[in-house]
């Protein structure tokens, strides 16, 4: 379990991160957790992961700062991002995607979904029910 | 950024590359959407790429050609001759630019009147059919690149009014409200309300300072906008713009995931991400992210593709899903068409199962090299000879075998698709069919055929002379042909394919062919025969003449014998690669050149020797022996000598006196004796010593030293000396 | 008066002019947590405009008037 790819959840609420770190480590991630952009970069920074799953609005810095700070960083530069909020609109996925995310989830996620980006993120083979 | 503008090297001459094919084909049938849209891609490509560098007038040519690419596309013009020329002269000209990049770094000093001029080409054009494009206005708009979808979707496609708004910032103390002003326009699609700067904190904030900027579409003239900001018009910018439709990469789909899965959609998420405005570092970063993203995502759906084609595809969205809709790292399907195989121009592009093979041969090695090692400790314990020499034997058989197939598999590295020579081809017809008014078809097969790239350099200047020739010369004006009861087009056909041991390229036309009656009047009136011998050829050698030496050098000659100038060029070029050049022609019915090549050029194995301090190579095939004869060994009448060995008398020739160098002053015990086996017999050549015996490619001697005889041409040793290949046949 | 400052609601009230940038800049520098009302605001002058954008407070209502509906509260409604 200790050999599979890392992930760090970055998030202020305690509930999102255990629910990220459930999902995840059921499915053989390593998971990392972080509460705010500073928090999360430093992180990073320590153990590069090999995807980062983080949230918009955060005390101390953002999760758009943290993402822009991130592809600017000349190691972590290329490491997937996805950015997870509870707005739906385009205007904020649009926004997630300028700060740097490439991918966009809608609090609260299914779990299976999670699961299934996490995986195609990482470059993990699809479970055996594939994408839908 | 040096990596970077090497890549945008190869990029732009691929994708010129494609945008010459798309033109050609899309000029021979103007509703060819397919080919529309990859030359639009192409222009796009190209400018979004050129944009990264320092080269404006690239990008502003460019991208006036995708404008006028647009009208084709929304089909709003037809592509004709007329519009296809100042196209092509827009790909000739950036094919010259990026030649220029390459070598020189920079875009030559005229390049913006260069620029200028062809873009004016392109829109005197559009002009003159009443359809000016609204491209140069777009520039000032660059934002409209930068849609999000939403935006699109709510602007809508076509005619629009574009605003940009950027009010003073003092502008309240005036009594203005930016805002307010935008409730007056028509049919306003789209505002977008973003700082002009950085919003400083709140308590920084001056409230009484505008630091916004508006910018907005309207679905109304730009007539009927532009009342609305009368009072302002230093500030705003309003101008007509043609918003094209959506580039929908989604449309096509994508190969590796199913149709709107979790996988298909991030995955052109992905290509939608590329398309987001920002910063060249911005950009630049977001970039990385998709590369690996998208590697992640062909990896996790089983479909892993190399990651530099994934990094080279991300160049942009067009690209990115032209990459996935192609559907990469299928596994090579054999009956999968070879077409666009991009030519290897900087470096020699190699096929991961050609090296994969060099690699397997390589270990191989390693492993039969592993069993001399047991074979020294046998020979060192005293192992009976003739157990030891059949293992040895047995060992040496092996490498023999090894060296054969490493040979083989190293050659097969050097070849390539004759496709790079016949690339040139589809524009030279086009062009010069144009030019002479005829109506000429071309066909081409077998361009997959595979040469060394050295045969392929000596290929390619000959085949464009016979293609050229055979326009000029053989395929009639229409009329001619409607006369002779031919179609009105002509028909070239470009054939190649491999023979035992050889590539061959066919160029065959439908002309007028040759008449050997008229070459035969024209040899004697040339004075290259006498009347009677000239009387007494066959056809076939008559129409042979074409090839003779300054036979057809003058142009009167050639309209009437049907063949033109240089052909005789042709011949010594085909020939000095070691290849042979045939002719069949049947009056009235058409002419057939036929150039047979050796399918490399020749690696030969040669022994090198040393004469009065220089090396040569005498090739290991006319080797019949070397050893070294005792002076008293040696008999000698007057200055002829002699030898006997293997008990033959052999005649021996001294290579400095061959050679015309002094001869060796040094007293000797004995020669050193090269045993050469030649068609009349074999020779002994005397030389001053013996060298290794080298694998070298054979360069025919070029220039002044073409004209040095007994040399069968130039090798480079593995350190990189240089040595004369002796033809000994020529020399003795 | 157009804006009506609570402790932590501004209720935007028909035509709001740059006479209200002042009192709202300060008032958005003080409030704990600021959140505006604009669905009876029919119009929002720029300067007004700027101080959301830039302090971002929360919406407490969206504007009703049609044009600010379409062009402005989606661009304060975003998450920030």
């Amino acid at each position: 379990m200790t050999d599979g790819p890392r992930i760090l959840v970055v998030d202020d609420a305690v509930t999102v991160r255990a629910f990220g770190r459930r999902v995840l480590e059921a499915e053989g991630f390593v998971v990392d957790e972080a509460v705010n952009g500073i928090e999360g970069l430093e992180r990073a920074m320590a153990v590069p992961p090999d995807l980062v799953i983080v949230d918009v609005n955060m005390r101390k810095m953002d999760g758009y700062t943290m993402l822009r700070v991130l592809r600017r960083d000349p190691v972590l530069r290329d490491v997937p991002a996805i950015m997870i909020s509870t707005e739906s609109k385009d205007s904020d996925r649009e926004q997630a995607l300028l700060a740097g995310a490439n991918w966009y989830i809608v609090k609260p996620p299914r779990p299976e979904m999670l699961v299934e980006v996490a995986r195609l993120l990482t470059g993990r083979p699809l479970g055996p029910e594939g994408a839908p | 950024m040096s990596e970077l503008f090497d890549q945008f090297i190869v990029e732009a001459q691929d994708l010129l590359e494609t945008a010459g094919g798309a033109l050609l084909a899309l000029e021979r049938d103007p509703a060819d959407r397919a080919s529309v849209d990859e030359l639009f891609r192409a222009f796009h490509t190209l400018k979004g790429a050129s944009a990264l560098f320092d080269m404006a007038p690239f990008t502003r040519l460019v991208h006036a050609g995708e404008d006028t690419l647009s009208l084709l596309r929304d089909g709003r013009r037809a592509l004709t001759p007329e519009l296809a020329d100042p196209l092509f002269r827009v790909l000739d000209q950036c094919a010259r630019w990026v030649a220029a990049l390459e070598t020189a770094g920079a875009l030559p000093d005229d390049a913006p009147t260069a620029a200028d001029a062809l873009v004016r080409g392109l829109a005197g054009d559009a002009a003159a059919e009443g359809t000016a494009a609204a491209g140069g206005e777009a520039e000032a708009f660059p934002w409209l690149a930068a849609l999000t979808a939403e935006e699109r979707a709510g602007a809508g496609d076509g005619r629009l009014t574009a605003i940009d708004y950027r009010p003073d910032p003092e502008c309240f103390f005036t009594g203005d409200d930016p805002l307010a002003l935008f409730r007056r326009v028509p049919d306003l699609r789209l505002l977008r309300i973003e700082a002009a700067e950085p919003l400083p904190a709140l308590a920084e904030m001056d409230p009484y300072r505008c630091v916004l900027h508006f910018r907005a579409l309207s679905g109304a003239d730009a007539e009927a906008v532009r009342p609305a900001f009368r009072s302002v018009p230093d500030q705003v910018h309003i101008a007509a713009v043609t918003l094209k439709p959506a580039l929908k990469p989604a449309v096509i789909p994508i190969a590796v995931a199913p149709p709107d899965s979790l996988a298909a959609r991030m995955l052109e998420e992905q290509g939608r991400i590329l398309e987001l405005p920002g910063s060249a570092v911005e950009r630049d970063s977001r970039r990385a992210a998709v590369a690996r993203a998208v590697a992640a995502i062909l990896a996790s759906l089983g479909r892993p593709a190399d990651r530099r084609m994934i990094e080279a595809a991300c160049a942009d969205a067009v690209t990115l899903h032209r990459f996935l809709a192609e559907g990469p790292a299928r596994p090579a399907t054999p009956e999968s068409p070879p077409t666009a195989i991009p030519a290897a121009r900087r470096a020699l592009r190699v096929e991961p199962e050609r090296m994969d093979a060099l690699m397997a041969l390589v270990g191989e090695l390693s492993v039969v090299k592993g069993q001399l090692g047991p074979l020294l400790r046998r020979a060192e314990d005293g192992e009976l000879a003739t157990e030891l020499r059949r293992d040895l034997k047995g060992f040496s058989a092996r490498l023999d075998t090894l060296v054969g197939d490493l040979r083989h598999a190293a050659l097969r590295l050097r070849l390539l698709p004759l496709a790079r020579v016949f690339d040139p081809l589809p524009r030279l017809v086009r062009d010069t069919a144009r030019r002479l008014d005829k109506t000429v078809e071309l066909m081409l097969e077998g361009a997959e055929t595979e040469a060394d790239k050295d045969i392929l350099d000596v290929l390619g200047e000959p085949l464009l002379h016979l293609v050229r020739n055979a326009l000029d010369h053989g395929i009639e004006p229409p009329d001619r042909r409607i006369t002779a009861g031919k179609p009105p087009g002509g028909t070239l056909r470009v054939r190649a394919f491999q023979d035992k041991g050889g590539v061959v390229v066919e160029v065959s036309d439908d002309g007028a062919g040759i008449d050997p009656a008229a070459m035969r009047r024209a040899a004697a009136a040339k004075g290259l025969l006498e009347p009677d011998a000239a009387a007494a050829l066959s056809d076939a050698d008559a129409v042979r003449l074409v090839f003779a030496p300054g036979f057809s050098t003058a142009g009167a000659v050639s309209d009437l014998s049907g063949r033109g100038v240089g052909m005789d060029a042709v011949r010594a070029a085909v020939e000095r690669a070691g290849g042979r050049v045939e002719i069949a022609s049947t009056p009235g019915a058409g002419t057939r050149v036929r150039l047979s090549l050796p399918l490399t050029l020749s690696i030969t194995r040669v022994v090198v020797v040393e004469a009065a301090g220089a090396l040569y190579g005498i090739p290991v095939a006319l080797v019949g022996g070397i050893q070294r004869v005792p002076r008293a060994a040696i008999r000698a009448v007057k200055r002829a000598e002699s030898v006997v060995l293997r008990d033959r008398v052999v005649p021996l020739v001294r290579l400095r006196r061959l050679l015309g160098q002094p001869e060796d002053v040094r007293v000797r015990e004995s020669d050193c004796v090269v045993l050469a086996e030649l068609g009349d017999g074999p020779v002994a050549l005397a030389v001053d010593d013996v060298g290794e015996r080298a694998d070298v490619v054979l360069r025919p001697m070029t220039g002044v030293l073409r004209s040095l005889r007994g040399y069968a041409g130039t090798a480079a040793l593995g350190d990189g000396r240089l040595i004369l290949v002796l033809d000994l046949r020529e020399l003795l | 008066m157009p804006v009506r400052f609570d402790s932590d609601l501004a209720r935007f009230e028909a035509a709001c002019t740059a006479e209200e940038a002042l009192p709202l800049a300060e008032w958005l520098e003080t409030a704990a947590a600021p959140r505006v009302d604009l669905s009876a605001c029919t119009e929002l002058h720029t300067a007004l405009l700027q101080l959301l954008l830039a302090a971002r407070p929360a919406l407490a209502a969206a504007p009703e008037d049609a044009f600010l509906a379409r062009w402005v509260g989606p661009l304060l409604a975003k998450a920030g």
